[in-house]
């Protein structure tokens, strides 16, 4: 057994690459571990008290507050950021939907609410409205008001189904 | 707000984290999930010396079926309740409270056995847990020992968790056909912790109720008469919610009346389907 | 015509990508990171102890008063105004006494912000407690605790408002309706918080400031004053900012500190606010107690309306009295109120200053004057909807003198607006008459539903002026430069379209620069729903200025009159679509005028290039108007309102992107549902702030802010050249009094009487039992 360290190794697969280990303080977390130590500030930090949900990234596939997750935590686990919801050039389709029903205005949010809602629909591509609020009601924003955010939901949610539809 | 400097620990047994905490004592405090502890440590609130990390013990995150109960182990998230469903059919109350939990990207991280080692007062699994009569299994290098969710939620924030112990495990009685359960709540927003909530069981022979949102620790209640309404009247009159930002304490408690006859009334409707 | 259409924004291919860059993405080698020690009590004399922190891993330094320039001790008043009689500006570092929770009194400078915050906690301040002045009334009484300690008493300034003659007007009046309402504190709260960067660049020997300002050129002269330096010596940079509601256009003490430290250590600094801090010290707004009466005919028709109201200025006042003076003007708002006279105390408190946040005392004021419309109505049993249209100012009768001077020192008067129009139009949306109808109907089910309405006016577009530069570039792309920057309004977007129209370039062909103090020489900032009127006027101007420039020199160029040319595709045509001697494009005429390297210029009576400054000033506000409607459901056990249907119809005037303008009504209503439900800092009696953490300051989630089903009426504006009105503000103004008026009526058989805001199910309930007992009014 590894007796309790002050700081640690951590390795994680970031956006699917894997980092090259790094020597982490054991309080770090995993917002700053992503934003200071792996140069992605996609993340944002807007309490750092988990109750925003800005810096919402996924663990292993599921959605998480990096504010409330160790960077300790995360060793050996596949992160996913809001960079790495794109396909290179190729936009995700909530993406898009975020840009055409203008789902963001400052900006600062949007990450939490993309990575969020990416999560959502790996879960349920064919969320209600109701479903897309509640998921959603954990990540704050002020500027939208959150009418757009969620008619891009439901926006990308038709698209990736006709798309999962037409090639079957 | 960046939690204090800690040394941190990620045994991979149930031996290991016990050792490590009777070594370090009320110094180490466990992290599951962490959605109550992070918050605590970046306000700088707690300053445990030592952090010992469940998410790597072998064999902590599973839920079994033995005989009529249905046994939760510590690194169990609350998204299983939503997520399986086995489970969710086997404890319906908490699969209901479950979606009132924070949100999907709090419920992913954090475990059914931290919400009721945290025991906030405002939380939703203690309530299910008193009103289901869970048994709580604590672990220590001394042994283990077993005790009612009564005995086991002393007060706000306080546990009978000695300092050397980890929650093993958590034991509920599956849900039984003829009894319906409702849990209902009502926060400030969707997510928040309940300014009241309410977790009824009703059976054609009995009706209990459990209430959170009191300051304290949940109070249970089996019911004495089958008037709901009167009983709920006669309940809520006993109560002593306290007041704070978000709700008086009048008001807490004509809220508890009425959320109490609405959750039996739910839970005699589902005891008949 | 790119110009009013739905364009999607020029920004957000960056920011959905996680591409943005903000001020805490920024990172310098070398740089260290400040913490700020802040007090946690509202009112005593300290006493300062840094010795162990100075000593503790990684810090290079700590900052106490001491060891500030005398420039840099106290932030000065960046918006004088002679009302403000006795101004106080906020200490940058607390000098032996503070006055709020949350003044900064230690800056901490260390390798990292973990390093910083554990010296932090090292630094030990003996508080000797002083009595906290808290509440807003006893503020105002005599029992000789005052905030600051040199002045007679806690009256920041008094200011009267007034028109006609009130006591005329009452003593005449059928119906008097007298109310004490309340709004309570509540804050801005952007995603972002404050953060600064600063740094000494040794190569143009300049400070450079990385701030999430609003008003860079304000923060550029302030910062110098501190440093003793030149204007010409300070350069601030805005990088993407996340949110501003009016509380980031104001200077902070961090603003000068941040840049002394950096100055002062010759290296980088950096400091992030943390959300708690930004809770407990970035300015607040809101809080106004009002005690006030309406006169009305018989038939509802107002004949006055006078009164007080007491507005909590907190500690100093860092903005001067702008809350409180909007909130004096704007309660007549878009209804004739001949007789009008108020009486503003502005109160120092030992709590935070408090400045302008989105509505900026207009959503006060709406409060104010609707919620009397709604008891005139109901005492004289006339419906609400009916009152309003028996006293809003009529189309014909704009432009309208309201009949006393205006925040600006100009008579106050509306430019243009039809609000008749916009509430028959909200009517017909919340389908009015048939829930009006239907409510006895409603209540026989058990249900218990309500409409409210609210009617609102907003000064906008303030000046003096803004400035622009504009450049065609050598590959017919277009630069525009400007000193207003974006916090997420999409000025990139919408300031583009006004030049890929005048110019006749693709959209992406344009790039609006802003957030920098080197684009442009003078600029006042984004505020006041003012960047899209005075600064698209003068994008307007220089594009203008341009086009006719292309078409002289083409002109000149292919020896053919200018007003035979126009640009098409940025190329230039013939009007008459007739042939040209040659092709000309944009580019060609850049190249053409430019010359080439080594040869006189060619086109000397032109001078060089496709480059020109433009600046507009405004005559005055322009006033843009709204009505909204709310449905609610509530239930009178739990008292959980549920907002069945929102409808905003609002007259921005001319609007360049209606899907922006949408976004900025939405956003607003998001606010304003807060500011009815959720929003609420609380201080207790002895001056602790409770609400440090968004478990506690609630802001309205996707769950509580519904469907805002939005119109639009133009009455163009005559005050500018687009027509145009501000649209930042109009979806917040009227929220809490719609909201509360809803709530009421569909509590009316109850007697449910609201009296102030933001009221939660628990504050319903204690109407509700105030009510039964007979207490209400």
């Amino acid at each position: 057994m590894n007796a309790p360290a002050t700081f640690l190794d951590v390795t994680v697969e970031i956006n699917g690459r894997k980092t090259t280990p790094r020597i982490v303080e054991a309080r770090r977390t995993l917002a700053d571990f992503l934003r200071e130590d792996c140069g992605l500030t996609g993340t944002h930090l807007g309490c750092e008290h988990g109750a925003c949900g800005a810096c919402t990234v996924l663990i292993d596939g599921e959605p998480a507050r990096s504010c409330l997750t160790l960077a300790a935590q995360a060793d050996g686990a596949a992160i996913t950021t809001v960079e790495g919801l794109a396909d290179g050039a190729a936009l995700h389709p909530l993406q898009r939907a975020f840009k055409d029903k203008h789902a963001l205005q400052c900006g600062f949010c949007t990450p939490g609410f993309l990575v969020a809602a990416a999560a959502l629909l790996r879960e349920n591509p064919d969320p209600s409205e109701l479903e897309v609020r509640e998921y959603l009601s954990g990540n704050i924003c002020r500027c939208t008001g959150y009418q757009f955010i969620v008619a891009a939901v439901l926006a990308a949610a038709a698209e990736i189904n006709g798309k999962a539809g037409a090639d079957v | 707000m960046k939690p204090p400097a800690f040394a941190y620990a990620s045994p991979r047994t149930v031996d290991e984290c016990l050792a490590l905490k009777a070594e370090h004592g009320e110094d180490a405090r466990f992290i599951a999930g962490g959605q109550s502890l992070m918050p605590l440590l970046s306000l700088r609130m707690v300053r445990p010396a030592v952090v010992i990390d469940l998410g790597r013990v072998r064999d902590l995150a599973y839920w079994r079926r033995e005989g009529e109960q249905i046994v939760v182990g510590a690194m169990l998230r609350q998204r299983a309740l939503e997520q399986d469903k086995a489970l969710a059919g086997a404890l319906p109350l908490l699969a209901e409270a479950t979606r009132q939990i924070g949100h999907p990207a709090t419920r992913s991280r954090g475990t059914i056995v931290g919400s009721l080692c945290h025991a906030d007062p405002a939380a939703e699994l203690p309530v299910c847990a008193l009103l289901l009569k869970a048994q709580i299994v604590l672990a220590s290098t001394r042994g283990r020992r077993t005790i009612a969710a009564e005995d086991f939620l002393v007060d706000a924030l306080s546990t009978s968790i000695a300092d050397d112990e980890l929650v093993e495990q958590v034991r509920l009685p599956a849900a039984r056909p003829g009894t319906g359960y409702a849990f209902l709540e009502l926060a400030r927003r969707h997510g928040d912790f309940a300014l009241i909530s309410v977790a009824a069981s009703v059976s054609p022979e009995a009706g209990r109720v459990a209430i959170g949102g009191l300051g304290s620790a949940p109070l249970a209640f089996d019911l004495q008469a089958p008037d709901f309404a009167a009983e709920s009247q006669r309940i809520a009159q006993g109560l002593q919610p306290p007041a704070d930002l978000h709700a008086s304490a009048e008001y807490r408690r004509a809220l508890a009346q009425t959320l109490i006859e609405r959750a039996l009334a739910a839970a005699a409707r589902r005891s008949k389907t | 015509m790119l110009f009013g259409k739905r364009q999607t924004r020029a920004e957000d291919d960056r920011l959905i990508r996680g591409k943005g860059r903000y001020v805490d993405d920024i990172s310098l080698p070398g740089m260290l990171h400040v913490t700020l020690v802040r007090s946690e009590v509202a009112r005593a004399t300290i006493k300062v102890n840094v010795e162990e922190a100075r000593s503790a891993p990684g810090v290079h330094a700590v900052f106490v008063a001491a060891d500030l320039p005398a420039s840099a001790k106290i932030l000065p008043d960046c918006h004088p105004n002679p009302v403000l009689r006795h101004p106080r500006g906020p200490q940058v570092l607390a000098d032996g006494i503070v006055r709020y929770v949350g003044e900064p009194i230690v800056a901490i400078v260390a390798e990292s912000r973990y390093l910083a915050e554990d010296a932090a906690e090292l630094v030990s301040v003996k508080y000797d407690l002083l009595p906290a002045v808290i509440d807003l009334e006893r503020a105002m009484a005599d029992d000789g605790q005052r905030v600051h300690e040199d002045l007679q008493s806690n009256l920041a300034a008094r200011i009267p408002v007034a028109c006609g003659d009130t006591d005329k007007a009452f003593a005449e009046a059928a119906c008097v309706v007298r109310q004490r309402l309340q709004i309570q504190r509540g804050a801005g709260q952007a995603m972002e918080t404050r953060g600064i960067v600063a740094h000494w660049d040794r190569h143009t020997e300049r400070m450079v400031v990385w701030n999430v300002s609003q008003v860079p050129f304000v923060h550029r002269a302030a910062i110098a004053n501190a440093l003793q330096l030149p204007e010409n010596a300070v350069q601030v940079l805005n990088p993407d900012v996340g949110g501003g509601f009016g509380y980031k256009g104001l200077t902070y003490v961090e603003d000068l500190l941040v840049p002394v430290i950096a100055r002062q250590l010759d290296v980088p600094v950096k400091w992030i606010e943390d959300r708690r801090e930004h809770l407990i010290a970035a300015y607040h707004e809101r809080t106004q107690i009002h005690d006030m009466e309406i006169a009305t005919t018989a038939e509802g028709v107002i004949l006055g309306i006078r009164g007080k109201f007491l507005c909590d200025a907190g500690a100093y006042t860092p903005w001067g009295p702008v809350v409180p003076l909007l909130t004096a003007v704007n309660i007549p708002g878009p209804y004739k109120v001949p007789n009008y006279k108020v009486e503003c105390e502005f109160v120092y408190t030992n709590t935070v200053p408090i400045a302008p946040v989105r509505g900026a005392g207009r959503p006060q004021a709406c409060y104010v004057s609707e919620r009397l419309l709604d008891a005139v109505a109901r005492k004289l049993g006339i419906d609400g909807a009916e009152l309003r249209r028996r006293n809003l100012i009529q189309a014909h009768e704009y432009p309208y003198d309201v009949g006393f001077i205006s925040r600006d020192g100009t008579r106050r008067t509306y430019d243009s607006g039809n609000v008749p129009a916009l509430l028959e139009r909200a009517l017909e949306m919340v389908e009015y008459d048939k829930h009006r109808a239907a409510q006895e109907e409603y209540a026989a089910q058990g249900r218990h539903v309500g409409i409210g309405i609210a009617c609102c006016v907003e000064d906008t577009g303030l000046g003096p002026f803004e400035e622009v530069g504009m450049s065609v570039e050598l590959d017919g792309s277009v630069t525009v430069r400007m000193g207003t920057p974006s916090q997420g309004q999409g000025q990139r977007t919408a300031f583009a379209q006004i030049v890929a129209d005048q110019l006749a370039v693709p959209f992406d062909k344009v790039k609006v620069l802003a957030g920098n103090t080197d684009n442009v020489r003078y600029s006042i900032g984004t505020f006041a729903s003012r960047a899209g009127i005075v600064t698209g006027s003068a994008v307007l101007d220089a594009a203008t200025q341009l086009r006719e420039r292309a078409l002289k020199i083409a002109g000149t160029l292919l020896q053919a009159s200018p007003d035979d040319l126009t640009l098409e595709d940025g190329n230039v045509v013939r009007r008459d679509g007739g042939a040209l001697g040659r092709a000309m494009s944009l580019a060609d005429i850049v190249h053409t005028s430019l010359g080439e390297s080594g040869a006189p210029l060619p086109l000397r009576e032109f001078g060089p290039g496709m480059s020109t400054v433009a600046s507009f000033a405004p005559p005055t506000n322009t006033f843009a108007t709204g009505c909204h409607a709310a449905l609610v459901e509530v239930d009178p056990r739990t008292c959980k309102v549920s907002i069945l249907k929102y409808v905003a119809v609002e007259d921005f005037g001319t609007m360049i992107n209606p899907m922006i303008v949408d976004g900025q009504v939405i956003g607003g209503v998001g606010l304003g549902i807060g500011n009815s439900f959720f929003e609420r800092a609380v201080y207790d009696d002895s001056g602790q702030i409770l609400t440090g953490t968004f478990m506690d300051y609630l802001v309205a989630t996707t769950m509580d802010v519904p469907h805002v089903h939005i119109d639009y009426l133009a009455t163009p504006s005559p005050l500018n050249p687009l027509g145009m009105k501000g649209a930042g503000q109009g979806g917040t103004i009227p929220v809490p009094a719609a909201l509360s008026a809803a709530v009421e009526d569909a509590l009316r058989g109850f007697g449910l009487r609201l009296r102030h805001v933001p009221f939660s199910e628990s504050d319903i309930f204690a109407a509700l039992q105030a009510a039964t007992a007979g207490e209400a009014a």
